[in-house]
């Protein structure tokens, strides 16, 4: 559709054609739209001006950003909002527009320009924000605090640091803001003052600290920051950067006074300051916060993720397993981040009182509670483990096989050989198969030699699965035997497959056989376990000619891969004669062992609708010419 | 059992090709993830690698059917009844009263379970308006449910739940809304005729441009998938789905903020929904 088309669309009455059609403005990145698109931001729908804003950005260039600029100046205030940020969005481009408006008399759209640069980020017009740090307006002089600050721009220190005395408290909040990503432990004397200041600037003069503040510094910052007045008001975020700062030099008292403050506010509201109490309370290693922790443990209701695991680390480093084991008999909720923090301390004699949760507990709480007791481990947890191949749930069961895998005890093998003759589900068949292959020996292929008999074809591919993983040369009879036999084609399939661990001419004939067999998957697997093999090229090239695209597809790219000599006639006849798949396939393969034979072929295909074949037939040429070359 | 692994190279491909069909959007590292969720297609094809996939998807005679199978593998679709009450209640304390005011007319309420996974959400909203004696006072409901996924649409059509699923419900809905049959909870047939089930791709416009004339759409904790330029697409479909004073709800740790300006926020008891202006 071109351009007039679509800007006769912006006519249309239907809401969502003319919102499409800007939209299709936007992604034309035609400059022409421009203007157009600027009155749009004044348009009643409130959608329209959505697209026409994304719009706007995506053209980009110095021609948008020229158009939007005069809208800053309107009286509108939501029209100033979506210019500012057409501008910020455009980025680079608009700098240049937007640093002449630094000599602007209107002393709020030279705010906006101040803020935009900061925004945008680019670090070489310190020189010409920083006079304007004199500026009469002081939302002015912190604007540009602020944007020096953003864009990094360490040279401008020496001129920020005058404005710690500002008549204006905002102007002296803003320079601590920017001196604290800027600044050098030097000014950690001139900070500590503001720090016994009241007001706004407190916060901000500790937050500089904790960014800039040197380790020898240490005694003098934690005297001052560890005081009641200063502790309880201070942005947890900022406790935790203290904390990691000064790990070494914290000491009882002060780690009273911050731990005091983290856990007040593991009850905050708010998601982040939550997870950083907890950092902190980690940080601290003081096993004081136990009670705060186990209380807000018990009270928080489906923590996330991160919380958990947060809070489960906290629990393990600052509390025993004698707490933590009374506090799961006295409350039944929450329990698994108690369960979680014992499985971490490995402490074995709580498997007991573990143990004797397990009934009590839900599904995902049984999973943990297993967990936990493989963390443990050994003989002690086994039994509680084992009986879980029991268990109602699924989840529960493959847990449990998975565990005592994990823990491994010989005595397993038999428990899992009959869990698995029980198992209904697939997925936990074959874990506890994984499980049962891990542990190895006679007693194991003896399992797997036995499922081969079993009525239910699944557990013949999973027997057949694991003798071929196990290499268990005595099962090869039984597993030829299934190949031509079985009425399965799963596991005739997977019986063809564990003929890769099998060498010998005999295999090799059977392999043969199947590449005639009448299921494709058969042949597809027998096709993999030649190319496993330094004897199946002769097989390999007669299957070029299956009837299945598929298989087809799949053996080019396996010659390919094998650098097969003298098929190089059979591939062009695939390129020229067969589906786009192959002729894919064929044109790279002919990239590694064509001739100059095959460029002609190939450069039919140079430029093809489909662009994964001309794609391939390029590269393919390059290749070829290349190696001619050479 | 081993499986497959995901060259840099094809996972681009294979998640631009997702990408363009669904909107869903899987980030750079996130190889393991796209791997996880495959697997299992590839073994079903009875493919090698993920190479193999992307010409299956292309080129394949079933291609289509592998499609849906492929949409069913992305999704995530953990959820449950009474999932996130704070919302439910700026809902059913907030929004609801308003649209009723709005629409004391024609005395219908429209809602839209945008990504309904297995049902849970739109058999929610309608238990919810059935407490409020809304149905006998005349009105009448009509909830839209859709996913992208068949899987889930078909079992949230059979209405059958498990112990999991409804553990944040509270005890007199359980009750009074489901049959409990050893704790197999079934939606009640009063309740399930409420909803209205539909395989919608929300980055489809075609599909989405049918759905018109919404009070109240829901779509919480599906924008994760798709990238920012997703986001403002499904976002500018569901701003044209809803009547103006409409009301969109999005994931409680959800924003629309760098997303659309095309929205009022509105703050009901600490939630945030968003008001079609």
């Amino acid at each position: 559709m071109d351009i007039d088309t679509i800007i006769a669309q912006l006519n249309s009455k239907d809401e969502g054609l003319r919102r499409e059609s800007v939209r299709l403005l936007g992604e034309r990145r035609d400059s022409r739209a421009v203007d157009i698109l600027t009155d749009l931001i004044r348009d009643d729908d409130l959608a329209i001006r959505d697209a026409a804003v994304n719009a706007l950005m995506d053209i980009g260039g110095e021609e948008a950003a020229g158009a939007v600029m005069p809208l800053l100046y309107d009286e509108d205030a939501a029209i100033r909002n979506m210019s500012i940020e057409i501008l910020e969005g455009i980025g680079k481009e608009a700098v240049e527009k937007v640093s002449s408006l630094l000599n602007e008399d209107d002393e709020d759209v030279l705010k906006f320009a101040v803020d935009i640069l900061g925004n945008i980020g680019n670090p070489d017009l310190a020189p010409l924000l920083t006079p304007l740090l004199g500026h009469k307006n002081p939302n002015v002089r912190s604007a540009t605090a602020i944007t020096l600050g953003k864009i990094k721009s360490s040279q401008a220190v020496k001129d920020i640091i005058p404005l710690l005395d500002d008549k204006d408290e905002w102007v002296r909040f803003s320079a601590l803001e920017a001196l604290g990503s800027l600044g050098t432990p030097d000014l950690v004397d001139r900070l500590l003052d503001v720090v016994k200041r009241d007001g706004i600037s407190k916060i901000a003069a500790l937050d500089a600290l904790s960014n800039l503040a040197a380790p020898s510094d240490a005694k003098k910052v934690l005297s001052v920051v560890s005081s009641p007045e200063v502790s309880t008001v201070l942005p947890v975020e900022t406790i935790v950067r203290f904390v990691e700062k000064y790990s070494c030099s914290i000491d009882e008292s002060y780690s009273k006074a911050f731990l005091d403050t983290l856990v007040g506010r593991l009850s905050d509201m708010d998601l982040d300051e939550r997870r950083n109490a907890l950092r902190g309370i980690i940080l601290l290693k003081d096993p004081s916060a136990i009670d705060g922790l186990m209380h807000f443990a018990v009270a928080v209701d489906e923590a996330d993720e991160e919380t958990s695991k947060l809070l489960r680390e906290a629990l393990v480093t600052v509390g025993t397993s004698g707490a933590l084991i009374k506090r799961l008999k006295s409350n039944i909720s929450s329990m698994s981040i108690f369960i979680d923090a014992l499985g971490e301390m490995g402490d074995s004699s709580v498997v007991h009182d573990l143990k004797s949760l397990i009934d009590m507990v839900d599904r995902d709480t049984k999973k943990i509670l297993l967990k936990s007791l493989e963390k443990i481990g050994k003989a002690s947890s086994f039994d509680t483990i084992s009986d879980a191949l029991r268990d109602k749930d699924g989840h529960v069961r493959k847990i449990a096989a998975v565990s005592l895998g994990e823990i491994g005890e010989r005595r397993a093998i038999p428990l899992l050989h009959e869990a698995i003759l029980k198992e209904p589900f697939r997925d936990v068949q074959e874990a506890m198969a994984d499980v049962l292959s891990d542990f190895k020996g006679e007693e194991v292929e003896e399992v797997f030699i036995s499922l081969l008999g079993s009525e239910k074809p699944a557990l013949r591919v999973i027997a057949l699965h694991c003798l071929g993983r196990l290499q268990v040369e005595r099962a090869r009879e039984a597993v030829i035997n299934s190949i031509y036999s079985d009425k399965d084609v799963k596991v005739r399939e997977e019986a063809v497959r564990c003929l890769r661990n099998f060498t010998g001419e005999d295999t090799l004939k059977v392999l043969g056989d199947i590449l005639n067999d009448r299921e494709k998957d058969l042949r597809i697997a027998a096709i993999e376990v030649l190319d496993g093999r330094g004897d199946g090229d002769a097989l390999l090239i007669g299957a070029l000619g299956d009837s299945d695209i598929w298989v087809r597809f799949k053996v080019v790219n396996m010659l390919a891969e094998r650098d097969t000599e003298g098929i190089e006639g059979r591939l062009i006849e695939l390129l020229l004669g067969d589906e786009i798949p192959v002729k894919v396939a064929a044109a790279r393969a002919l990239g590694r062992v064509g001739t100059g034979k095959a460029v002609e072929a190939l450069k039919r295909f140079e430029g093809h609708e489909d662009s994964y074949l001309s794609d391939a037939a390029i590269e393919a040429i390059k290749a070829i010419v290349s190696r001619d070359e050479r | 059992m081993e499986r497959p692994k995901i060259t840099r190279d094809i996972f681009s491909q294979v998640r631009d090709f997702i990408y363009e069909k669904c909107g869903i959007y899987f980030g750079d590292g996130k190889e393991y993830l796209l791997e996880d969720r495959l697997s299992r297609r590839l073994s079903a094809r009875n493919l090698s690698s993920y190479e193999e996939y992307l010409f299956f998807l292309r080129y394949d005679p079933k291609k289509e059917e592998e499609l849906r199978a492929l949409y069913n593998s992305v999704t995530t679709n953990e959820t449950s009844f009474f999932r996130d009450i704070n919302q439910l209640e700026a809902f059913r304390t907030g929004i609801l009263p308003k649209i009723m005011e709005r629409n004391s007319s024609r005395r219908t309420i429209r809602i839209w379970s945008a990504a309904c996974s297995t049902g849970e959400e739109p058999y929610t909203m309608a238990m919810i308006l059935s407490e409020e004696g809304i149905l006998l006072n005349g009105w009448k409901v009509e909830i839209l449910a859709s996913d992208i996924s068949e899987n889930v649409l078909n079992s949230a059509k059979r209405g059958v739940y498990g112990d999991y699923a409804v553990r944040n419900t509270p005890e007199r809905y359980l009750k009074r809304y489901f049959t409990n049959n050893n704790n197999s909870y079934t939606v009640k047939p009063d309740v399930a005729r409420l909803v209205r089930f539909a395989n919608i791709n929300l980055v489809d416009s075609l599909q989405v441009s049918k759905v018109r004339g919404m009070d109240v759409i829901f779509c919480r904790n599906v924008l994760i998938y798709f990238d920012d330029h997703g986001k403002r697409k499904v976002i500018s479909f569901l701003h044209d789905s809803l009547v103006k004073g409409g009301f969109l709800m999005v994931g409680f740790s959800e924003s629309l903020f760098s997303i659309t300006r095309a929205f009022r926020p509105v703050g009901i008891r600490k939630c945030v929904a968003y008001q079609k202006i």
